[in-house]
């Protein structure tokens, strides 16, 4: 399974890395929005998770632009972002998201959103 | 000097006079520049000091001492009263349209005619030997100057029929003829007259101060050597030059009477009240007025004592001791200085008094007879504005022709003061009518008539009666006041301690108020005058809306007023003062066949100014068809425009304060809202700014502690990191607060004299490591010789390592350069940091200071930082009263500038050392 993560923040960057990579997956990572892009050419990651406010390309285009090609038709996105208002998660959800998770996220909490939406089981272990 | 001479330059004279007063009447220049001014109107209220002053006075001193000056003490002692009480008599007056004191006292009474008429013909019995004393001043002076011979050899001064005091009554009857009555409104000022008798003041004054003055020191050789040898050779000089020890009661009197007689003698009523112009002009009146009498009574004893030295063997009249005393000098030009002061301050109290009981006497008296019972009501067509004048013309001849009667046969051995006091106890008689009548509400008709009625019949018996029983003999003439007190009609009335004239005094006024009182409480006054009580009292409270009043109920048709109008007023003013009304009121009168009650008022006013307000009423009521309305309509009225004024003054103040209120209401709401706005966009962007790192540390700490197996150097980053974040939380929320700080003003900042210098390089080592972990170089280039400047260390030491810190941040890792310079430029000292970073672009630079600037609606993060950095940069450097701002072009770095203020360049907001 791949999952590309998309975030300026390396330090996030960092940490959600690393419990993708716990958990099983192939990680590709973003530091801003044409990095996503430049991947999402070559790659066509099972998951998405996306940061909203980013330098140059920010996360609600980016999903809409994957949401228009029909390789990334079984591609789940979820957004993790810092905007806690209802506007933000609406938005989100509409330009074609699955979740919308507001930072700060619980890992415990958001690998088991990921499995629940991934619809296997993994072990954590 | 030959009578023939003094004869023509005493034409010569009134002459002068006349032309004063045409050059005024046409000038209109002239007319404003001294006609209407105070000091013109102060100096003609010296028509107070007739020939009694220039004459008498010396005469009294010379026998009796100082007691002449009660006279004038009287008058001063009332001038504080004037602003309250002289103030209302002008004000009422000026709105009633009021030309005379028997006006201004029958009007308050209800405007009753009779009233006026009554007052009218004892002021005319009190007066016209006041003026027949004018006459024999005139007549004594002219022959003491023009015929010595006869005046040295007998002793009496006068033969046969003197022809050249009759010739000059007739011109100064001439002339108040020609500048008294040149209009049909006897209310109006006269200011042709009235300058005359401005100049005649000045020229008596400065007369009676040059013989004055040539007597002390030409006859004499000053006071000290005048009053010693007085003392030496007068056995009453004690008495001549002290006032009396005893008779305090006397001198009471006689101030009572003067300073009643300075409101209620016609001629002071003319020049005080109708004759005024503004009521500002009484501010002067009551500093001149007082000094005009004090100079002109300073050398009134030397005079009399001069007199009584140098006559002390002949037989020489004490009144003439002014003229007398000139003569000896042998100078003829003094003689005729001496005689033209007496002549002005006789002809001027001839000229005003003349016109002031002309206008009663037409008034109040003949004008009223004709309507009675002339052909008035039969024809309709005859015009009257002829007659008022003529009336009036024919009134100021008549009556200086019974003064020159009485002189003729009653004045001549008589004591010019004496006749003087006699006038002064006649006319006090109306005072209280007329004061109490302008305090006490309740004053009515029958109390004015009675009063005045039991003063003047007192007056009559002891003053007036002694000298018809005994012509010859009269009061105050040294030996005749003990005649006078051997009469049986006195003997009645003495009392022990007064003298006559006190005792006269006592009880004319205390039966004449009496029965005022008495009479205004025991009879109901009418509505009219019950109304016309409330005007008076209230004068000052209802003159505004005084226009409103509305003193009639009925209507009266157009064409009837306009021909009362036409009768009185003539055609072309009637026409006049309708279109005024007309286009004031906004009116048509060919739509309009009736009156309302307040044209009507107008009409009545209009009448009023010619033919005084009681004929006026008379008049008026002849063509209104309805009743009178009561006083409490009258009241209501001008209470209810005067509410409405005052309310509607009040609503628009109201409505101004509400829609300034609302205005600022709004804009308050507007600042609210934009910075509620604010708030909230601040505090959202504060928590997702405290989001980010805190999701870090969660993150990774929830990572560190669920996977125990995670290897050492991993651990070690992750909890390196959440040190590293939780420092960031640290400087975020450090941030706000300073934020808040400065925002709400709670920022201090400890200023010292401190060297920038030295603080940028220590901020520059601050910054080094950071630099060097991007391989950033520094670069600082001062010029030597910075001035220092106030300023806070600390503060300033945070806005540049912000600065520095920013711009490390911006620039590529190896190639970026930072510069740091400091320059004095005029009054500032200016600090730039640049880079070679990309640049800002135009946009951004505008809002770069922001606090949270990218937040608002932007998904597009800005690179790393609170948010806040340069925010609380802005906020430090202007409470430095510097500035900051960024120079920039996008691609080829960027410049930030801050200016500092040298230290004597503003003030500082906390100073440390005060000023010396």
């Amino acid at each position: 399974m791949k999952v590309l993560i998309a975030d300026d923040e390396p330090n996030i960057l960092l940490s959600l890395e690393f419990l993708m990579r716990k958990n099983g997956y192939e990680v590709f990572i973003a530091r801003n929005g044409s990095e996503a892009l430049s991947i999402l050419k070559e790659h066509v990651p099972d998951l998405v998770l996306l940061d909203i406010m980013m330098p140059d390309i920010d996360g609600y285009e980016l999903c809409e632009q994957i949401r228009s090609r029909a390789e990334f038709k079984m591609t789940k996105i979820i957004f993790i972002s810092a905007k806690s208002r209802k506007i933000d998660i609406e938005k989100g959800i509409e330009t074609g998201a699955d979740l919308y998770v507001t930072k700060p996220f619980s890992t415990r909490d958001l690998i088991k959103k990921i499995q629940e939406l991934m619809g296997e089981q993994t072990s954590t272990f | 000097m030959s009578a023939w001479l003094l004869g023509f330059i005493s034409l010569a004279f009134l002459g002068l006079l006349f032309f004063i007063a045409s050059r005024v009447e046409n000038r209109s220049l002239f007319r404003t520049r001294i006609a209407d001014s105070p000091y013109t109107y102060a100096l003609s209220l010296g028509v107070y000091c007739t020939a009694w002053t220039f004459y008498g006075s010396v005469g009294r001193a010379a026998t009796a001492g100082p007691d002449f000056l009660a006279i004038y003490i009287g008058p001063m002692l009332t001038i504080p009263l004037w602003w309250l009480v002289m103030r209302k008599i002008i004000r009422i007056s000026k709105l009633q349209n009021i030309s005379t004191l028997a006006d201004f006292i029958s009007s308050r009474y209800g405007k009753d005619p009779w009233l006026a008429g009554f007052i009218a013909l004892s002021c005319l019995i009190g007066i016209i030997p006041y003026i027949s004393l004018q006459i024999k001043a005139i007549s004594d002076s002219f022959s003491i100057i023009a015929l010595p011979s006869i005046h040295s050899v007998s002793g009496s001064w006068t033969s046969g029929i003197p022809w050249p005091s009759l010739l000059f009554t007739i011109i100064i009857g001439a002339f108040s003829i020609r500048y008294g009555t040149r209009t049909l409104e006897s209310n109006k000022p006269r200011s042709g007259m009235m300058t005359a008798i401005a100049v005649e003041s000045v020229v008596k004054l400065v007369a009676f101060m040059v013989v004055g003055i040539i007597v002390l020191w030409g006859l004499h050789s000053g006071p000290g050597s005048l009053f010693s040898e007085a003392s030496a050779k007068l056995p009453d000089y004690q008495r001549l030059v002290t006032f009396p020890e005893k008779g305090y009661m006397d001198w009471f009197f006689l101030c009572l009477i003067s300073g009643l007689a300075i409101f209620l003698l016609p001629r002071q009523f003319q020049v005080t009240v109708i004759e005024n112009k503004a009521e500002s002009h009484l501010r002067t009146a009551m500093w001149v007025f007082p000094l005009y009498l004090f100079l002109i009574n300073l050398f009134v004893v030397p005079v009399a004592i001069s007199g009584r030295l140098l006559f002390a063997d002949q037989p020489v009249n004490p009144d003439t001791y002014l003229l007398s005393l000139t003569q000896l000098t042998g100078w003829d030009w003094l003689s005729l200085i001496a005689y033209l002061g007496g002549f002005s301050a006789a002809s001027a109290m001839m000229v005003i008094s003349s016109i002031a009981l002309s206008t009663m006497l037409s008034n109040n008296v003949i004008i009223p007879l004709i309507l009675r019972f002339g052909r008035y009501t039969a024809d309709k067509d005859t015009r009257y504005t002829g007659l008022l004048i003529n009336s009036r013309r024919f009134s100021i001849m008549l009556i200086l022709f019974l003064a020159y009667l009485y002189f003729l046969y009653f004045t001549q051995d008589t004591p010019l003061v004496s006749i003087g006091i006699t006038s002064f106890i006649a006319v006090s008689q109306f005072a209280p009518a007329l004061f109490i009548g302008l305090y006490w509400k309740g004053a009515n008709r029958v109390g004015a008539y009675l009063g005045i009625a039991v003063g003047l019949l007192i007056w009559f018996y002891s003053l007036i009666l002694p000298v018809l029983l005994a012509k010859g003999h009269f009061l105050w003439s040294a030996e005749a006041w003990h005649a006078g007190q051997n009469i049986a009609p006195y003997s009645l009335i003495a009392i022990p301690g007064f003298n006559h004239i006190s005792v006269v005094i006592f009880w004319s006024l205390l039966l004449n108020i009496f029965f005022f009182v008495i009479g205004s409480l025991i009879f109901k006054p009418s509505q009219m005058e019950h109304s016309q009580a409330t005007l008076y009292v209230h004068a000052f409270r209802y003159s505004t809306s005084y226009e409103n009043t509305v003193q009639w109920g009925g209507t009266a048709a157009f064409p009837d007023v306009k021909s009362l109008l036409i009768r009185f007023l003539g055609n072309r003013r009637t026409e006049d003062v309708l279109d005024r009304y007309a286009r004031r009121n906004n009116l048509d009168w060919k739509a309009r066949p009736n009156l309302d009650s307040r044209a009507i008022a107008y009409a009545e006013r209009l009448l009023a100014e010619t033919i005084g307000p009681a004929s006026a009423r008379i008049m008026v009521a002849s063509v209104v068809k309805d009743v009178e309305i009561g006083i409490k309509e009258v009241v209501d009225i001008l209470k209810e425009s005067q509410e409405v004024i005052e309310l509607n003054k009040a609503l628009t103040l109201k409505s101004e304060q509400l829609s300034k209120a609302s205005n600022e209401l709004k804009a308050a709401n507007e600042r609210l809202k934009q910075y509620g706005e604010l708030k909230d966009e601040f505090l959202y962007t504060v928590t997702h700014e405290l989001r980010t790192p805190i999701t870090s540390i969660r993150a990774m700490a929830e990572l560190v502690y669920d996977h125990p197996e995670m290897d050492d150097l991993e651990k070690e980053r992750f909890l390196s990191t959440i040190i590293q974040e939780c420092e960031r939380l640290t400087r975020l929320i450090s941030n706000v607060l300073d934020l808040e700080k400065f925002e709400s003003g709670n920022m201090e900042l400890s200023l010292a004299k401190d060297d920038v210098k030295t603080i940028i390089e220590e901020s520059i080592n601050a910054s080094r490591q950071l630099a060097e972990t991007k391989s950033v170089k520094l670069h600082f280039d001062v010029r030597s010789g910075l001035p220092e400047v106030w300023i806070d260390r600390d503060r300033i030491t945070q806005v540049l390592i912000n600065l520095l810190s920013n711009a490390i941040k911006f620039v590529k890792p190896k190639e970026g350069e930072v510069r740091v310079t400091a320059y004095r430029l005029d009054q500032y000292l200016t600090v730039n940091v640049s880079d070679n970073g990309p640049g800002i672009s135009k946009e951004e630079q505008q809002r770069l200071f922001d606090k949270f600037y990218q937040a608002k609606n932007q998904t597009r993060k800005k690179p790393e930082g609170s948010g806040l950095g340069l925010a609380i940069c802005k906020s430090i450097i202007e409470m430095h009263q510097g500035r900051i701002w960024v120079e920039s072009e996008e691609g080829h770095g960027a410049r930030f500038v801050f200016t500092l203020p040298l230290n004597d360049a503003y003030t500082l907001p906390q100073p440390k050392q005060s000023a010396i």
